[in-house]
């Protein structure tokens, strides 16, 4: 039992430790070497919780994840939200979660290029919340809030984590009181992408020009 | 919420839509050219009243801030057409509402609780629309509650909103950055201080005490331990807005009582507290079968200065309407008629102030007025579109009157419509003191 929480104490304090490191230096250590000698402990109890600095920053961004799906899960009205309010809720706490690092991450946004939709840090991040969406968008296609289209709907978790990254590169770089622009930018974003995911003009133009085509009623 | 599709609502089309004017003023220009080349002698009067028609329909099409500034800043320069005072009655910050995770947010961040741990009970859905946020009904004990919520980043909005229709506005009224400048900063100043939720809560129980012991009208209790600069909290205030008032057929007496006790509290702020709930908004206003009426939002107060207001309100002064030269005199001190203005120009502008006021302070002048009288607000229209046509008031176009003077005619205009709507017959005293 101690033993046991010894070993996430030691995750625990890599990963904190590391990530002060970085914010304190603006760059990583030299080697874990180095970094282990500092925390006075054997570099061999490092590589028992991780292959490299690299994995203790997969493994920051996947705590960001978990921090906010524990939020959620332990918010009462939670439950009862539909899909676009499940993940509204989810982006406003995640920058919630940000802001309690935010030296951290404007530290990481400022190294991925704008086009990058798969920054590595956000790997284990990314994996988990594509399965987190997969399952709200399938309670919303059940409710009917948002509609199913062959070949596009197995995409639409995509539009959102490209949204995501968006809205955090908005958050970055919000010089606004509160970051009240971004707090608009997840709003209007978000309203869009549920708008679109929703039965509209769109699935009747798709299935006019269908009619059209298939009778040649043109 | 209903949402206009009309109506572009997005900065991009806002910025679309004056790029559009822009577009078709020059047109004109070409259009001049051409008429010039054939010899037509009118061509130039001919191109100012393209444009004006132009931008005036252009603006007419605008929402939000925009339309705001051009609606206080219209009001000024003359008063407006029938057709466009509808479309400002829908004027408002059409932003879709917000969502509940957000205001959720909002409650987090300001109050460290969710909306359902603060109160009692919060309804998710909201339940209308305020100019720059959403209302929210909830619960706590006994108390029916009115929770404002704020929209995000709306100070910014307002600023960018201004920066558009700056040059707009310069070419409407034919004036320069400098000339217009004065008029800019109040409107900015105002729409900047409608975003303050803080100050507006402390304005809305200043007024509201003052009015306390006014007849027939009440105010909602303010809740400042549930208020901060995002959100307000009041009492959820019953009854209904003007439409649906009228719509339930008060009887004459009903509606002259009802509008003789908004004339009385105008009456009352201007005079006794020298500041007016400046938004005399249609919404703001809520009616009870019997008479009453409820009165929010002071999100909008115009303080008048005291040197301004012993000498603007002498317009209403029936001696000076007898005698042109005292008249003018009153128009120098108000900055109406400048020092620099020629013989010419000076009978010019005398002329069509001295028009425009004689109509608009009539109902002051008569003992008892009835709002009903169609005749009058046709005049009063049609002055305004002859006025926002006319090129000699644009080419006059310097910067005339003070800046206090665009939020007061602005309150007045819409006390009046509102008066009008109501077809109410008040006794129009004021308790001014004349000198």
């Amino acid at each position: 039992m101690t033993d046991q929480k010894e070993n996430t104490d030691w995750k625990e304090r890599f990963k904190n430790a590391f990530v002060l490191y970085l914010i304190r230096n603006g760059e990583r250590p030299v080697t874990v070497f180095k970094f282990c000698e500092e925390l006075e402990v054997d570099e061999s109890v490092f590589y028992e919780y991780y292959n490299s600095f690299r994995s203790v920053e997969k493994e920051v961004w996947l705590t960001f994840y978990e921090e906010v799906k524990h939020a959620l899960d332990r918010d009462s009205e939670y439950s009862s939200y539909s899909t676009h309010e499940k993940y509204l809720s989810f982006l406003y706490t995640l920058i919630e979660v940000y802001k309690q690092n935010r030296s951290y991450v404007v530290l990481r946004y400022a190294e991925v290029d704008r086009r990058s939709l798969r920054p590595w840090f956000m790997e284990s991040f990314r994996e988990e919340f594509a399965i987190w969406t997969k399952e709200i968008l399938d309670e919303g296609i059940e409710s009917k809030e948002i509609v199913s289209r062959p070949l596009i709907s197995s995409k639409y978790h995509e539009a959102l984590w490209v949204q995501l990254l968006y809205v955090s590169r908005v958050w970055v770089n919000d010089e606004s009181e509160d970051f009240q622009v971004t707090d608009a930018a997840v709003e209007k974003s978000s309203a869009l992408l549920f708008e679109l995911m929703k039965s509209g003009p769109v699935d009747l133009l798709i299935d006019f020009v269908k009619f059209a085509y298939q009778n040649k009623a043109y | 919420m209903k949402e206009q599709s009309k109506i572009p609502t997005s900065k991009v089309k806002r910025a679309a839509k004056l790029i559009g004017t822009g577009a078709k003023v020059g047109g004109n220009y070409v259009k001049y050219y051409a008429n010039k080349v054939i010899g037509d002698k009118n061509a130039k009067d001919k191109l100012d009243k393209d444009n004006a028609e132009d931008i005036y329909q252009s603006l007419s099409e605008l929402k939000g801030s925009a339309l705001k500034m051009a609606q206080v800043m219209s009001m000024d320069k003359s008063m407006l057409p029938k057709a466009m005072t509808d479309k400002f009655a829908q004027a408002q910050y059409n932003a879709p509402p917000l969502s509940y995770p957000l205001v959720v947010k909002t409650f987090r961040q300001m109050f460290g609780k969710t909306p359902t741990e603060l109160f009692d009970s919060f309804e998710k859905e909201a339940k209308h629309a305020a100019s720059i946020g959403q209302v929210h009904l909830a619960t706590q004990g006994d108390l029916k509650l009115a929770v404002k919520v704020q929209y995000p980043g709306v100070a910014d909005s307002v600023k960018s909103d201004l920066k558009l229709v700056k040059p707009i506005a310069m070419q409407m009224l034919h004036m320069k950055e400098k000339e217009i400048k004065q008029y800019m900063q109040e409107v900015e100043g105002k729409l900047l201080e409608e975003t303050d939720y803080v100050l507006e809560l402390k304005q809305s129980m200043e007024v509201a005490s003052a009015c306390s012991g006014l007849n027939g009208v009440y105010f909602p209790k303010y809740y400042p331990e549930f208020s901060n600069k995002r959100v307000i909290t009041m009492d959820w205030i019953e009854g209904m807005h003007l439409k649906d008032f009228l719509a339930t057929n008060p009887s004459q007496e009903i509606r002259n009582r009802v509008g003789q006790r908004l004339w009385d509290f105008y009456d009352y702020q201007v005079n006794e507290l020298n500041l007016i709930h400046a938004d005399p908004h249609p919404g703001n206003f809520l009616f009870q079968e019997d008479g009453s009426l409820g009165i929010i939002d002071f999100g909008c107060v115009k303080r008048i200065p005291k040197d301004f207001y012993t000498v603007y309100f002498q317009l209403l002064n029936p001696t000076y309407h007898m005698n042109d030269d005292k008249l003018k005199a009153l128009y120098h001190k108000l900055e109406f008629l400048l020092e620099s203005d020629d013989k010419k120009t000076e009978e010019l502008v005398f002329s069509i102030f001295k028009e425009s006021m004689d109509l608009l302070i009539y109902p002051f002048t008569q003992e008892k007025f009835d709002f009903a009288d169609e005749a009058y607000f046709d005049r009063i229209y049609k002055k305004g579109e002859e006025l926002s046509k006319s090129k000699d008031v644009r080419k006059g176009g310097k910067a005339r009157g003070s800046r206090h003077i665009l939020y007061i005619n602005r309150t007045y205009f819409g006390l009046f419509s509102i008066l009008h709507e109501l077809s109410a017959e008040i006794t129009t005293t004021t308790s001014f003191e004349f000198e």
